[in-house]
């Protein structure tokens, strides 16, 4: 159900009937559902990925910032 | 006479900067590093005309003369010399003409051609006090300085302006260069959050309330202050009741989103970085650690820049190049990305290196480093999680995109207020056939991490994240789209994640859900 609270939307929908049909048929297709399974898996490997390189060493941390 | 008028030039300048110190000499100024970018930046502001007001108290400057500089045994002057730019040529009688109304230069003119201020501090080195300055010119659009702020400057009864950031140099005595940065963020949120602005002084004895962790390598002393280390940076913005945000800076594509992200909603914030220096061959000798104010950006019009591993494209990655307060070099200086290798480019997201203002090859060497932004308490929900929430969105859309011939959707992120977005919806809505209404009448949260699916510069769906909930909650308010073939795939992506439910971060599933049931009845 559209949470009609939430959106701010336009009626009109000028997509084509033959790019519709090319998005419904490919989100139907047998295949859509184990494709979208893997996308979720490498989006969530990445951002593991990310969260590991983002740690900055504690000594690091702890060094005064100067120039000197 | 309590002022002088000299026409610009950089010998000029120079002059005028020696006779405010406490006995610098011509040579001894001309040899700072800043000399060589306030000619360029002067050169680029069209400056012509210099006006010294020769008795200035400077209460950042007296702040800093009480608590210290009264108390050495060599005497210093309280009072300081302001120096003000301006683009028109004058003389000193047109000047005092203009003052004193008998005609001359009319106030309109003067104001006009205001290019701000520079308070000369009367001390030996360390001479560049409070500085207020126009920014660069927005070159076409591509140029941005969000956090700028109105000063009001008042010469000798005339009101003049700047929208600029307050810069000044540090003297290693009572601020180091992390004291000074964290000073101009603190000239940003202060007039942003409604804190008061301390000077250089009070936030150095602020941070070393909070004793170092390694007192072999940093000092526990206050002053004279060598440095201080994140966590002291972290206390003094704690004694405004801001949260220090800390988020690391793995690479160019990490520092763009979170300096663009912040920049955006008119917070400045702090880069730390190694600086260094290039020897040839490819190799850099580190010279030391540094931290400016991150306040501005140039964003390139070229193509989007994809992340490399998956390809996700943000708005900010478009960012070329940074402005930073740098103490040591001036204010609104460039840092423009480039390759850590002289040999040939890596990949532009990986890039981890700024070539800096400093004359010569100096980098900032961001790997493994920090950005730290002074956060209203409410704003409660990090940037990572938005940015992580997205590119996990974006990686789902592709499965389907990357099979089609629609083009692929740049991500604008940034922090945003319930104001300033419904002003930018009216503004931006009406030409693309959204309706305003639902937008401007509804209740929001006063601080909103907004979304913009965008493709060929053109917005397709607007999404607004409650930046002051919970994160394991939906934090999706609102969300508004233009119908088109976007609203179409997130209608079916959402369809897909009910009949195949996979696991996803609970604001991709905020955003599926909201387009449950969005598409229409064949």
């Amino acid at each position: 159900m559209v949470n009609n609270q939430l959106v701010a939307f336009v009626p009109a929908q000028p997509v084509s009937a033959a790019d519709r049909e090319a998005v419904a048929r490919w989100f139907q297709s047998e295949h859509a559902g184990r494709q979208l399974a893997e996308a979720a898996a490498f989006a969530r490997g990445v951002i593991e990925e990310f969260n590991r390189a983002s740690v900055i060493p504690p000594e690091e941390l702890n060094r005064p910032i100067t120039l000197a | 006479m309590a002022f002088a008028v000299h026409p610009y030039t950089i010998s000029n300048l120079i002059q005028c900067f020696a006779n405010g110190s406490a006995g610098a000499s011509h040579g001894q100024i001309g040899r700072k590093i800043h000399r060589n970018y306030f000619e360029e930046y002067f050169k680029e502001l069209k400056a012509k005309t210099i006006v010294v007001e020769t008795e200035y108290i400077d209460k950042d400057y007296l702040e800093d003369y009480a608590a210290y500089y009264d108390r050495c045994f060599r005497s210093y002057e309280r009072q300081t010399h302001r120096l003000h730019f301006f683009d028109m040529a004058f003389s000193s009688e047109d000047f005092d003409g203009c003052i004193t109304a008998k005609g001359g230069i009319s106030e309109q003119e003067l104001s006009a051609a205001y290019l701000g201020f520079v308070v000369v501090k009367p001390l030996p080195q360390s001479i560049i006090g409070r500085t207020c300055l126009r920014t660069y010119p927005s070159d076409g659009g591509r140029r941005h300085f969000p956090s700028l702020r109105t000063y009001e400057v008042h010469l000798f009864g005339l009101r003049l302006e700047v929208q600029s950031l307050a810069y000044q140099e540090q003297d290693t005595v009572v601020a180091a260069c992390a004291t000074s940065a964290l000073w101009s963020c603190f000239q940003g949120t202060g007039k942003l959050f409604q804190h008061q602005i301390p000077p250089p002084v009070v936030i150095t004895d602020w941070a070393a309330e909070h004793m170092p962790e390694n007192l072999v390598l940093a000092s526990a002393r206050a002053f004279p202050n060598n440095g201080l280390t994140a966590s002291q940076m972290a206390a003094a913005v704690r004694k405004l009741e801001l949260e220090p945000m800390v988020i690391s800076t793995m690479d160019r594509h990490t520092l763009n989103g979170v300096a663009y992200a912040f920049l955006k909603g008119k917070i400045p914030c702090v880069l730390a970085f190694a600086l260094r220096e290039y020897e040839g061959d490819d190799r850099f000798s580190f010279v030391g650690l540094h931290a400016v104010a991150i306040t501005g950006y140039s964003l390139s019009d070229g193509p989007a820049l994809p992340q490399r591993t998956t390809g996700f494209q943000l708005r900010a990655a478009r960012i070329d190049r940074l402005y930073a307060h740098d103490d040591q070099a001036g204010p609104f200086a460039r840092m423009t990305w480039c390759s850590s290798s002289m040999a040939g480019p890596s990949h532009s997201s990986d890039m981890t290196m700024l070539k800096t203002s400093w004359p010569g090859e100096m980098f900032a060497d961001i790997h493994n480093r920090f950005v730290m932004i002074p956060l209203y308490h409410k704003i409660r929900i990090p940037y990572a999680e938005i940015h992580s929430a997205i590119l996990w969105l974006d990686t789902l859309i592709e499965e389907f995109r990357a099979d089609s011939d629609v083009p692929r959707v740049e991500w604008d992120i940034f922090l945003t207020n319930a104001s300033d977005y419904k002003a930018s919806a009216r503004a931006e809505y009406p030409a693309l056939g959204i309706p305003l209404h639902d937008t401007l009448y509804k209740s929001l949260p006063r601080f909103m991490w907004r979304v913009i699916m965008r493709t060929e510069d053109e917005i397709q769906v607007d999404l607004l994240f409650d930046a002051t909930g919970i994160a394991q909650h939906d934090l999706l308010v609102h969300r508004a789209s233009r119908g088109r073939i976007y609203d179409l795939i997130l209608g079916h992506l959402s369809n897909a994640y009910t009949k195949h439910p996979v696991e996803v971060p609970p604001q991709v599933e905020a955003v599926l859900n909201s387009f449950a049931g969005a598409l229409p009845k064949p």
